[in-house]
């Protein structure tokens, strides 16, 4: 026995080294979390005025990866990757106004044709001076760019006039009233003019004016890409930190425990869930008002799924959404579950829809049956991380009428592309809410970019949505309410619920975020870390 | 011994042959085209498809295309990948140390646990401590390699901050942050394969410490330490090196979740995405990277496998 309690000890001196090495492995370094808790500590003693020059790193995460480094080739989702190196026209406000940026000043010298007035003090990063002349290239270059997903915003462009080197005049074939805030987008990036003349491939050489200027040598490709501060901007003041990093980190949770491990300092595109908590902890939390989350159904010809094609069994999945169950279930009951395409606090908010549809399953059913689907369908969906509990949410609320939703998964980054490309009957949309003549030329007009398989149901709407979008905003909002009524009728675009996506700062991040845009991230302009 | 080494190495040419044309001829069926998924939209025009498929090479016969891929691979050029055009085998340089690592710290863990455990329950079979052991086998082998890697990170990395809660981004990290990120998901990783060996390690050192030798060993006045360490565990090793082999294809599997949920750029990571975007370069590297390390650790293990047991060398 003696002989075995020698060995059993020895075994535990073993264990025990190795654990204290391990051990000791984990407190002797410089760069992990731990001290990262330490300058937490610190950061509660600092002043809130930011620093006099770019001092830092800010570290922003990304759920999805860009494919391209040029802003034209890829969603505004995406934008974060592209805020810190490219200046939009105008820069989109907290309210989803359009503000000054690039443009200082916009306005309709007549229905179809927005004059931008340009600053005159902005240089790109490989030198070259902007002026009205870019505008134009950039215009014209995205127009001709057929493989660009911005393709609908330019489309009703006919011509862009140089009037002189800060003023050009955008003319459209038709009237385009949220264009001003479409520039604040990735479409309204502006590339330099030499690196547009010279025909320079985009993916991984960045030809921008933003407050920061991207760093090939310390950007990983598909995991990370650092920024460092432009020391020419033309507008340092909301230029605070000298370097930015954005991670792609695709998994949510991941996120979140980068955020309070200290290694990240803004989360993007966060769990509405996790809000209380973070918040209680001493994190931030900005949260967007501009989605509305729910189901576009494309293939309203049937070309994939012949279900579809009847109006009866596209009505009947309208009565089978169940909008507060999902804003209980996904968002903790947070958010807002009207049935119109705009919730209230928004403009373009019409409470004569609110109740319009609801959820009646024997009527969904009786339509099923009607349209001679009574035992239901299967239906594909493709998801990815980020979208398996909304869609998981949608496969039980389509269940009790017989219609089997089966979740697909694919990469996320190519799942916008898959839906113009035709590969999906149905899909989880997430329109913004800020103007009802871009919601409806990207998911209703029978021209835009989420009807791949070419249906003609709103046509006969066309006159109407051109009448409204020629007047300004508060004469068009009667037309709009009943065109948003005829577009709900016709079971397109089915909101689930009305939600805001949120975003996460970490405890040493001050400043107040630029939010805007269509993507879920704040931009790093006006942020800064307090102690670091 | 040379003899079987030499067999052994000629067998992974075909072998490795096969699977090429396995992993070539099943993506071929994928229907995705990879050169839409490049253009991205569906207003890309025919005439642009047609030039990315005619600058992908797609437009060539399969079998064309199979051999300019194996006079590439040869000569160590994989192609490049669909989306960055970074060459796969730069991708491959900066992806498979932290796979390779992380693998390799699992089965450090696994080892040292299993070996520790499986021999403690095998001395004190049937006994209080051997039940236990096995009972926390079980739980070990039951739990998702994933949801302890979860447990670690809040416990270890949100709560207390002694370790990162993801793989830090950026390339010239330090060695000792390097190691550091590796304990998690070494830890997790190999707490499932920590099960499997102390099980198999128990089952094998219960029934060599019946036998004959080991008693006479004992009966000579030899001490525990050295009949269990020179005599026992050497002959109930054949079948704990046979895991061993298992668990390598185990874990290549097993780092595939816990790179997602810890951010990790390795290649379980870099190939699920390439799976997911159809980028067929990357998908036939990865699948050849596998199945070349699973080749080569059987290889290496029929010569541990010679070493152990000399019948099998002739």
């Amino acid at each position: 026995m003696g002989v075995k309690r020698r060995l059993r000890s020895r075994l535990w001196v073993t264990i025990t080294t190795g654990a204290l090495l391990a051990a000791a492995c984990g407190s002797g370094d410089g760069d992990s979390g731990a001290d990262v808790s330490a300058a937490t500590t610190t950061s509660q003693q600092e002043t809130e005025q930011p620093p006099a020059t770019p001092t830092g790193v800010l570290r922003m995460t990304s759920t999805l990866y860009p494919l391209s480094l040029d802003p034209q080739r890829d969603t505004n989702f995406k934008g974060v990757w592209f805020y810190p190196m490219y200046d939009s026209l105008t820069m989109q406000n907290a309210e989803g106004e359009a503000e000054p940026w690039l443009a200082t000043s916009w306005d309709r010298t007549d229905p179809l044709t927005w004059r931008f007035e340009l600053r005159d003090d902005v240089t790109f990063h490989d030198g070259s001076a902007f002026d009205a002349t870019v505008v134009k290239k950039n215009l014209e270059r995205t127009k001709a760019d057929k493989a660009s997903p911005h393709a609908a915003v330019v489309a009703p462009i006919t011509e862009v006039v140089v009037v002189d080197p800060n003023t050009v005049d955008v003319k459209f074939a038709t009237p385009s009233p949220a264009f001003p805030l479409e520039m604040s987008n990735n479409p309204g990036m502006m590339v330099s003019g030499q690196a547009i003349d010279s025909g320079a491939d985009l993916t991984r050489t960045p030809a921008g004016s933003g407050g920061w200027i991207w760093d090939a040598s310390a950007s990983v490709p598909q995991q990370s890409e650092t920024y460092n501060a432009n020391p020419n901007y033309w507008n340092a003041d909301v230029v605070h930190v000298q370097q930015v990093v954005i991670t792609h980190i695709n998994d949510i949770n991941a996120r979140h425990n980068a955020l309070e491990a200290g290694q990240v300092d803004v989360v993007d595109d966060g769990a509405i869930a996790r809000k209380a908590d973070l918040e209680s902890d001493g994190f931030r939390s900005i949260t967007f008002p501009v989605t509305m989350e729910g189901v576009i159904i494309m293939d309203r010809t049937g070309a994939i799924q012949p279900e579809l094609a009847d109006p009866k069994v596209r009505e009947a999945i309208s009565w089978l959404i169940d909008r507060e169950g999902y804003l209980s279930a996904v968002h903790n009951g947070e958010g807002s579950d009207v049935a119109g395409l705009f919730p209230p606090g928004i403009k373009w908010h019409d409470p004569a829809l609110d109740d319009i549809r609801d959820l009646d399953v024997e009527k969904a059913k009786t339509l099923l049956e009607e349209a001679g689907y009574p035992n239901g369908f299967t239906v594909r969906v493709g998801s990815y991380a980020a979208l398996d509990q909304k869609l998981g949410a949608l496969a039980q609320m389509l269940a009790p009428a017989g219609i089997k939703v089966e979740v697909v998964q694919v990469q996320s980054g190519v799942l916008a592309a898959e839906y113009r490309q035709g590969k999906w009957a149905i899909g989880y949309a997430l329109p913004r809410q800020i103007h009802p003549f871009t919601q409806y030329q990207q998911y209703f007009n029978n021209a835009g970019t989420y009807n791949p398989f070419k249906a003609t149901d709103t046509a006969d709407l066309t006159a109407k949505v051109s009448e409204a979008a020629a007047l300004d905003d508060d004469e068009a909002k009667p037309l709009w309410d009943e065109i948003q009524r005829e577009a709900i009728e016709r079971n397109i675009l089915l909101p689930m619920g009305h939600t805001g996506l949120i975003a996460f700062l970490g405890k040493d991040v001050r400043g107040e975020p630029f939010l805007g845009g269509e993507q879920p991230s704040p931009h790093p302009h006006g942020l800064w870390i307090a102690g670091r | 011994m040379l003899k079987l080494l030499v067999m052994r190495v000629v067998a992974i040419i075909p072998l490795l042959f096969l699977v090429s044309v396995v992993a070539f001829g099943l993506n071929q069926v994928n229907p995705v085209d990879p050169a839409e998924l490049l253009l991205g939209s569906q207003e890309a025009t025919q005439e642009q498809i047609d030039a990315a498929r005619q600058q992908l090479g797609l437009n060539e016969p399969v079998v064309q295309r199979y051999l300019d891929w194996l006079g590439g691979a040869v000569r160590g050029d994989l192609g490049n990948d669909v989306y960055t055009q970074e060459p796969i085998t730069s991708a491959i340089r900066n992806r498979a140390p932290i796979t390779l690592a992380m693998m390799a710290g699992a089965l450090t863990v696994s080892l040292t646990v299993g070996l520790f455990c499986g021999i403690l329950s095998a001395l004190r079979a049937g006994r209080a401590t051997d039940r236990a052991l096995t009972v926390g086998a079980s739980i070990g082998l039951a739990l998702p390699s994933f949801w302890i890697g979860l447990i670690l990170i809040s416990l270890l990395a949100v709560n207390n901050r002694l370790l990162p809660a993801i793989w830090p981004p950026g390339q010239d990290l330090s060695l000792s942050l390097w190691l550091k990120s590796l304990i998690i998901p070494s830890l997790a990783l190999g707490a499932a394969a920590s099960a499997s060996f102390t099980r198999q390690i128990r089952s094998a050192m219960i029934g060599v410490l019946q036998q004959d030798y080991i008693r006479t060993a004992l009966a000579k006045g030899l001490p525990m330490r050295k009949v269990i360490f020179k005599h026992a565990l050497k002959n109930a090793a054949v079948p704990i090196v046979t895991v061993i082999g298992f668990q390598v294809s185990t874990l290549l599997g097993g780092t595939v979740f816990l790179e997602i949920i810890y951010n990790i750029p390795g290649l379980g990571n870099w190939g699920v995405g390439a799976v997911l975007k159809n980028n067929s370069p990357v998908v036939i590297a990865f699948i050849m990277i596998a199945a070349t390390l699973v080749v080569l650790v059987n290889l290496f293990l029929d010569v541990i496998y010679g070493w152990l047991n000399p019948k099998v060398r002739t």
